[in-house]
């Protein structure tokens, strides 16, 4: 029915033909910089820059034989797990309470949102400062990974919200209702209903602590997570290699957003 | 109390804040019986049927299910078994899952799982729908689901909040039946939730009537229509006309009342009043006809002038809606016997005599009336 | 059998985990690690700097320092001037889009979300590097020109000045808006359209004012979070600005590299996070943090 302008509230006939052009230029403008990333990290030249000149394979290959890269690479991915792992329970934990209801849950509802409000830059800033004055050397482990976590929490939280509080609570009191106890009850009804919900949020929060640079950045001290050594590659050289590390990351991170997607469909 | 109580309710009371819920419930309910708590949404029904379940505790009073005082023990510890109003079969789980959830966490003997889960499948006429998921099941489907997964646990009380209201009225009448059918093969108690009063009367053993949270009358479906102990009664189970009057006289258990500019009618006494009092005369339409005026319809039977002011062609019946004496609105319900194209009764306009026999009245002492409230949508 | 009337159990038992429980780990980590360094580092602001960071004191010097130099005052303005004008063509840009997916799409309408988000699922670092190899002396813009015939020298007027971090943030953030206009669209009942036009509302006037009302929260939230991303940003005035470029992050991020001066820095970062609450409660006015929110999450 579209093209049809006489269906009401619609533009008028030529209005969806324009739309869809604008829409086309606009994909094409969300596209661009990532394609042509991609065109350069298979481009036979040393330098990032047209005109092109042959494909070539060597900069994936030089990238992944990087023992710095690589090193960072397995930092970032240990990293990505366990701040998912946390942050997602304790995300589970906080939409749980916010089921039922409870006294104070506007406060605790805008705590939650703090650091997904506060500018990156200040929050990386302000625990620098914090762990300098209290003494504690930066490291991935120490310094960087309690900023992840409260990083994505908000994050986990608002995916997991809407399926927890979807959820029917007759449910578990049918459960109940049949005889089981309330550790059985969620390991048999609540637990089931709600992983697809979980696993979206956890990938959810590994692609955005894969993807994390301006808190870790300050945070990281000598250490090095991907996003960090990508900076420093690109802010001492524009070098294909980078363009390269930037389409595998690229495939990293949409890939573990495109299956969270899928799952929080479900 | 008796040996054939299975559930013994004494003072129970539930209160949200300042809400009194369910406010100093006492009730017995007979082994077998299909008894069903009728009243207004907001009237304490469901709180009720929860607090059997377990699922709220009680700010005071006693559940005492076979003897045994429940009120402190978790709903999966009570032998009583809940059929939900949205059914809340789990979706994660086939049809036989779901029926076989019950006895699963129970720990039976799994060669005995399969056995009981087909039984209670063929019960409910499901026999070959095991492997779906809910999802493909149609509500009625699913309401039978849910009757099998409560049922398969052997009850001792079987609670139903509301179970049919989320289906259309065809699969609903046809549900009721069921119902019945299925309550008479398993002879367990069944608690029925219900807001519906034809419902309640098509089903039920004993109905109980609740409002604000307390019972308003208990009895058996007839005699709770015949003989409303409370002009709330009355109106939330059917309609009633009502006549407010004074008592001029009594006569073997026979009130004469005068009614303020219609003459007086007579009623059969209720308890408690004398003359001087002033009473509610309560007759329901379909006992009511209409004659020309000065006519009554037996003799010593009554009649009320008033003006038609509505026809209204139901099919079966033709409802009369009139304005009497003190322009009150007075409904009258009469079988439909002739084609509506040879209708020759009274038109719009037509001022005639409401008339019933002595015996179809009722009343009450006027005390008890709160006639301006709406009945049907209580909060 | 006469049992007595007693209270017992007053409450139900309902699946619930305990409160405590559940809120305990969560708010832990919110307070240790979101509001203490908050609250902290506006003590922070009174302390002075130190060879090895921070050293206790009272002293008002770091705001003096902020206020006395035009610089930091103009540069602050200029962070304010760019998140407007990158919202303002943030949401110019995407209502459009946002409309087209919401109400034109009909089939393929998951794909075309799909497409929206995936760069909003994409390391922002990648997204504004992808602009170097495109607006550079030898990008393809440049090429792309000679080609044409319209210029005969590559032109340096693309990367690393005000246009070319306007142009970045506005491409990294613009997701942010798209996607709650299009989920504030996407619930609009056609019903109320069609009562609009049977109203006599010709489709210009149910859009202004039908449409366009409706969807203000989303509108609203979309705005609310480009301005705060883009008045935060770091890495696209770092990488894509220039030295007239950059922003007020990056002279605050510049007091812990070169300058060394965490006291100063401290100082800066909380005059930023007071601006971002000062908007926040302007804007609450208008659109709660809870409408967005929860609106967004699906």
């Amino acid at each position: 029915m579209s093209g049809d302008g006489k269906v009401s509230g619609r533009f008028p006939g030529w209005g969806p033909v324009l739309l869809w052009g604008y829409a086309l230029t606009m994909y094409i403008f969300l596209y661009v910089p990532i394609l042509i990333l991609g065109i350069f990290s298979v481009n036979n030249s040393a330098i990032v820059a047209f005109p092109l000149s042959g494909f070539t394979l060597r900069w994936y290959r030089s990238a992944l034989t990087d023992p710095v890269l690589l090193s960072s690479f397995r930092q970032s991915v240990s990293l990505g797990i366990v701040t998912a792992l946390i942050s997602t329970s304790a995300a589970l934990l906080l939409a749980l309470a916010f089921r039922h209801g409870f006294r104070g849950q506007g406060v605790v509802f805008h705590l939650i949102l703090v650091p997904l409000i506060i500018p990156g830059i200040v929050s990386g800033i302000v625990l620098l400062v914090l762990f300098g004055v209290l003494g504690i050397d930066l490291s991935v482990w120490r310094t960087v990974l309690p900023a992840h976590i409260t990083y994505t929490l908000p994050f986990a939280f608002l995916s997991l919200y809407p399926r927890i509080h979807g959820l029917d609570p007759s449910l578990e009191e049918a459960a109940m209702d049949l005889g089981a106890e309330r550790w059985e009850t969620f390991r048999r009804v609540t637990f089931p209903l709600i992983r697809p919900g979980l696993v979206a949020a956890g990938l959810f929060a590994f692609s955005l602590s894969f993807d994390e640079f301006i808190r870790t950045y300050f945070l990281v001290g000598t250490q090095r997570t991907l996003p960090v050594h990508v900076w420093t590659m690109l802010v001492e050289t524009l070098s294909p290699e980078v363009t390269a590390l930037a389409v595998l990351i690229v495939v990293i991170s949409v890939s573990c957003s495109l299956t969270g997607f899928v799952f929080a469909r479900r | 109390m008796g040996d054939d109580t299975v559930l013994f309710l004494e003072g129970l009371t539930k209160t949200f804040g300042k809400v009194r819920a369910v406010d100093n419930f006492t009730l017995q309910v007979r082994r077998g019986e299909f008894l069903s708590l009728l009243g207004p949404s907001g009237c304490g029904k469901t709180t009720t049927l929860r607090l059997i379940a377990g699922f709220e505790g009680p700010s005071a009073g006693q559940i005492i299910l076979e003897g045994q005082p429940v009120a402190a023990v978790p709903p999966f510890r009570r032998n009583v078994n809940t059929v939900f109003q949205q059914y809340a079969l789990f979706p994660h789980l086939t049809v036989f899952d779901n029926i076989a959830f019950g006895l699963t966490v129970r720990r039976l003997p799994p060669e005995d799982i399969p056995r009981r889960v087909l039984d209670a499948l063929h019960m409910v006429r499901l026999n070959g729908y095991e492997a779906r998921l809910p999802r493909q099941l149609s509500g009625g489907e699913q309401q039978r689901v849910a009757l099998a997964r409560a049922l398969v646990n052997d009850p001792a009380v079987l609670l139903l909040d509301e179970p049919l209201g989320a289906l259309d009225l065809q699969v609903r009448r046809h549900m009721q039946m069921e119902l019945k059918k299925i309550h008479r093969e398993v002879g367990r108690t069944f608690l029925y939730v219900t807001h519906d009063q034809e419902e309640a009367m098509t089903l039920s053993d004993r109905i109980v009537v609740m409002r604000h949270g307390r019972i308003e009358q208990v009895g058996p479906p007839l005699e709770v229509y015949e003989r409303p102990a409370t002009p709330f009664v009355a109106r939330f189970v059917g309609t009633c006309n009502f006549f407010e009057g004074r008592v001029q006289a009594q006569d073997g258990g026979i009130l004469e009342v005068e009614l303020p500019s219609a003459g007086s009618v007579r009623v059969p006494g209720c308890g408690g009043i004398r003359t001087g009092d002033r009473v509610l005369v309560g007759v329901r339409p379909e006992k009511t006809c209409l004659k020309p005026p000065g006519q009554v319809a037996e003799p010593g039977g009554n009649s009320v002038p008033a003006q038609v002011e509505e026809v209204v062609f139901q099919g079966t019946v033709i409802r009369y809606v009139l304005r009497g004496p003190t322009d009150a609105p007075l409904e009258v319900v009469a079988m439909s016997t002739l084609p509506v194209q040879h209708y020759d009764g009274p038109e719009p306009g037509a001022k005639v005599n409401v008339a019933w026999p002595l015996r179809a009245g009722f009343c009450f002492p006027a005390g008890q009336a709160l006639l301006s409230e709406n009945v049907t949508d209580e909060a | 059998m006469k049992p007595e009337a007693r209270v017992s159990a007053p409450r139900g038992w309902s699946p619930a985990l305990p409160l405590w429980f559940s809120l305990t780990p969560g708010l832990a980590i919110l307070a240790a690690f979101s509001l203490l360094p908050l609250v902290l580092v506006g003590v922070f602001t009174f302390w002075r700097s130190s060879l090895a960071g921070l050293e206790p004191a009272f002293t008002l010097d770091n705001y003096r320092r902020f206020l006395e130099s035009p610089v930091y005052v103009r540069l602050l303005l200029k962070s304010l001037r760019t998140a407007v004008t990158v919202t303002s063509l943030s949401l110019l840009m995407s209502y459009p889009m946002a409309y087209f997916l919401a109400r034109i799409l009909q089939r393929g309408r998951v794909i075309g979300i799909i497409l929206l988000m995936l760069p909003f699922w994409t390391s922002y670092l990648v997204r504004t590097f992808g602009w170097l190899p495109i607006l550079g002396r030898r990008g393809l813009l440049n090429q792309l020109l000679l080609g044409l015939g319209a210029i005969h020298q590559p032109l340096d007027v693309f990367l690393y000045n005000e246009f070319s971090v306007h142009l970045g943030l506005l491409y990294v953030y613009l997701p942010f808006m798209t996607i709650p206009i299009f989920l504030s669209l996407d619930r609009l009942d056609q019903t109320l359209l069609d009562a609009a036009a049977d109203l006599g509302a010709g489709p210009m006037t149910t859009f202004w004012r039908v449409t366009v009302p409706l969807t203000l929260p989303g509108i609203l939230g979309g705005c609310l979070m480009v301005f705060l991303l883009a008045f935060g940003a770091y890495v696209t005035p770092a990488l894509l600005g220039g030295p007239s470029g950059i922003l007020f992050g990056n002279l605050v991020a510049y007091q812990f590299g070169p300058t060394n001066n965490w006291a100063f820095g401290a100082t800066l970062a909380f005059i930023m996070l007071a601006v971002v609450v000062a908007v926040l409660l302007l804007s609450s006015r208008w659109v709660g943090l809870r409408g967005i929110f929860l609106r967004e999450g699906s």
